[in-house]
């Protein structure tokens, strides 16, 4: 096996063990499920070109989700003006029969409602809040001081809670 | 919906995304497949340019030297002289050699952004920086060699049995290429703003966002 070969399969086993990671920024960023698939593509892309400059220093989660998230904020799709994310991939679903299906519908519908009211750097920041990454890793990630993440942890969640005010 | 339940429906979206996971196969494909983001386009662009430019800079030093050589083989003989189309050529030559060189330049920044490894906001600042630097040098590559064609064509048009003087047709040679070249200036800096305005402007205020008592 060559040296490239070594090195592709390498990364194609560490993306395919954390791929959750790049579905998640897909689902947040994107409105329907052919720009979805898209952004999949470029991310794994844009992961596979950067690889070379991963060193190791940080986590490969953390690395992850810093050329993840770079390639959705820079995304030049124009966004539809559509009342909340996602609803058209969950109108392509098999509808839900269960009532307990029903219910994780309304709150994953609900959750993308509420994110949707969030620019792409709060979303970023909101996302990783979410999946629980340490205030130091979300601070490293972002580029900002570790006190700066919590001051916009604050405005994102006042902006949450005014939104559920007005609404 | 407060922290707490968007932390619960997150936990609930955790579980749907399984349903999205793909093969590793299908990974690898991806590894090669083309890039759909503009600035993989804007890249694109700039290298069929730079291709296309170091072509053309060849072309004119060959004719220019062909031209010195063997008048016969000169091809503008219908409208230049030896000399002229010497000038023209070498003037050509080097016009196309600039815009190669801001190509490069606006290339080399791109390709350093593709393969960098930096935080959101430093490759958010640098992004930017590369968007517009290749805009800017798309819109100088467009305002030298479009008025330097055109005073080209009116040269052989005005002066093809006139030669150069005190009037306003040579005054025409140097006011007509500083008016083309601001026109197509102008015109290329609505179109890029047209096109790229807002999605830059966006950009701008993410990165003052995070720049801010950061």
């Amino acid at each position: 096996m060559s040296k490239l070969e070594n090195k592709e399969s390498e990364f194609i086993k560490l993306v395919s063990e954390s791929q959750g990671i790049i579905h998640k920024v897909c689902r947040l960023y994107c409105d329907d499920h052919t720009h979805r698939e898209d952004l999949f593509q470029e991310i794994i892309l844009q992961l596979w070109k950067s690889y070379p400059s991963f060193k190791g220093n940080s986590k490969f989660s953390s690395w992850m989700y810093r050329v993840g998230l770079n390639v959705a904020i820079q995304d030049f799709r124009k966004e539809k003006k559509r009342k909340y994310l996602f609803l058209e991939s969950l109108e392509v679903k098999e509808p839900s029969i269960s009532p307990k299906n029903n219910d994780k519908d309304e709150r994953i519908n609900a959750l993308y409602k509420a994110i949707s009211k969030l620019d792409k750097i709060e979303k970023a920041i909101m996302m990783l809040y979410l999946d629980e990454v340490p205030n130091e890793d979300i601070a490293e990630i972002i580029g900002i001081s570790q006190n700066y993440v919590r001051v916009k942890m604050t405005r994102i969640r006042t902006k949450l809670a005014n939104d559920i005010k007005i609404n | 919906m407060d922290i707490i339940e968007l932390k619960s429906a997150w936990n609930l979206l955790q579980q749907d995304i399984n349903k999205d996971k793909v093969e590793e196969n299908e990974i690898m494909t991806s590894l090669y497949g083309k890039s759909k983001s503009e600035i993989s386009k804007i890249k694109s662009n700039l290298h069929f340019k730079f291709v296309m430019a170091s072509v053309s800079i060849i072309v004119a030093i060959s004719l220019a030297i062909a031209t010195n050589l063997k008048p016969a083989i000169n091809p503008l003989d219908f409208v230049f002289t030896t000399l002229e189309s010497t000038i023209f050529f070498i003037i050509m030559a080097l016009t196309i050699a600039l815009v190669l060189f801001f190509n490069y330049k606006a290339y080399i920044h791109i390709q350093y952004i593709q393969h960098s490894n930096l935080n959101l906001k430093d490759n958010l600042k640098n992004f930017i920086k590369a968007m517009k630097k290749a805009i800017r040098f798309n819109m100088y590559s467009d305002a030298l060699i479009t008025p330097i064609i055109f005073e080209w064509l009116y040269y052989a048009y005005a002066f093809k049995n006139d030669s150069l003087g005190f009037d306003l047709k040579t005054a025409l040679l140097f006011i007509l290429p500083i008016t083309i070249g601001v026109m197509s200036y102008l015109v290329q800096r609505f179109i890029q703003n047209l096109k790229f305005g807002n999605y830059l402007k966006r950009l701008d205020d993410y990165l003052k966002s995070l720049q801010n008592n950061s």
